[in-house]
């Protein structure tokens, strides 16, 4: 790829960037440390376990299940309930 | 199949219209028509469910089927004008879905949650017994 044409990785306010190209350059901070395993977390997959920053210890961490999930398959239940009833079986 | 492909490119809508039109035996017809006598009751009961009713306001709140829950509530402003209101909460593998009079979708979280999820409960015990006579299985 020519210099020419290369892309420029998008920076946020604090000067790094969330491109796979830019993640690898060292954070210069705990925060900034921190800020950048949680974006990992979040746009990409999940890394199970996971390094903590800022000291190593190894964390594992599990996708948070959205609170709704069991409300949903309560609601589904109830609805197909109903579908058999109403159709008199 | 057909409906199906309705259901993707139009909505759930359009899908549910041309089943409404689709040719039925007699009996299929009369089966149909008393399922949506059973709605109706059901949203009477429904309508309960969901705390104290506004003097002047119609509401129902029903399941329409295993994806899906209605609360619609019809009254007049202060000029006479009628004013509606639907609410539809989609049943997602990922939660619970709002949409307020076809509006965009939201996720029901919180509170909200909690107090949909109570209503769905009592809704299904109670229409359970006055409905169809049964008592309520319990849910898994």
């Amino acid at each position: 790829m020519s210099d020419t044409l290369r892309v420029i990785p998008p920076q946020t306010p604090e000067g790094y960037s969330a491109s796979p190209e830019a993640s690898v350059e060292a954070p210069q901070t705990h925060v900034e440390r921190e800020r950048a395993a949680v974006e990992r977390v979040l746009l990409g997959p999940l890394p199970l376990p996971v390094e903590r920053p800022h000291d190593g210890a190894v964390l594992d961490v599990q996708p948070t299940a959205p609170e709704g999930i069991g409300v949903a398959l309560t609601a589904y239940q109830i609805g197909g309930l109903f579908e058999q009833w109403r159709h008199g079986e | 199949m057909v409906n199906k492909i309705i259901s993707f490119i139009f909505g759930k809508q359009a899908a549910r219209m041309v089943d409404d039109w689709r040719p039925r035996t007699p009996h299929a017809a009369m089966v149909e028509q008393r399922a949506k006598q059973y709605i109706s009751q059901e949203a009477a009961i429904g309508a309960q469910v969901l705390g104290p009713i506004p003097a002047g306001h119609t509401r129902e709140f029903f399941c329409l089927d295993r994806n899906t829950w209605i609360w619609r509530e019809n009254w007049r402003d202060e000029n006479g004008t009628p004013q509606q209101f639907i609410v539809n909460y989609e049943v997602d593998p990922s939660g619970i879905l709002k949409r307020v009079n076809g509006g965009q979708y939201s996720r029901v979280e919180g509170a909200e949650l909690a107090r949909f999820d109570q209503a769905i409960r009592l809704y299904y015990t109670e229409v359970a017994q006055h409905v169809y006579g049964r008592t309520a299985p319990a849910l898994a």
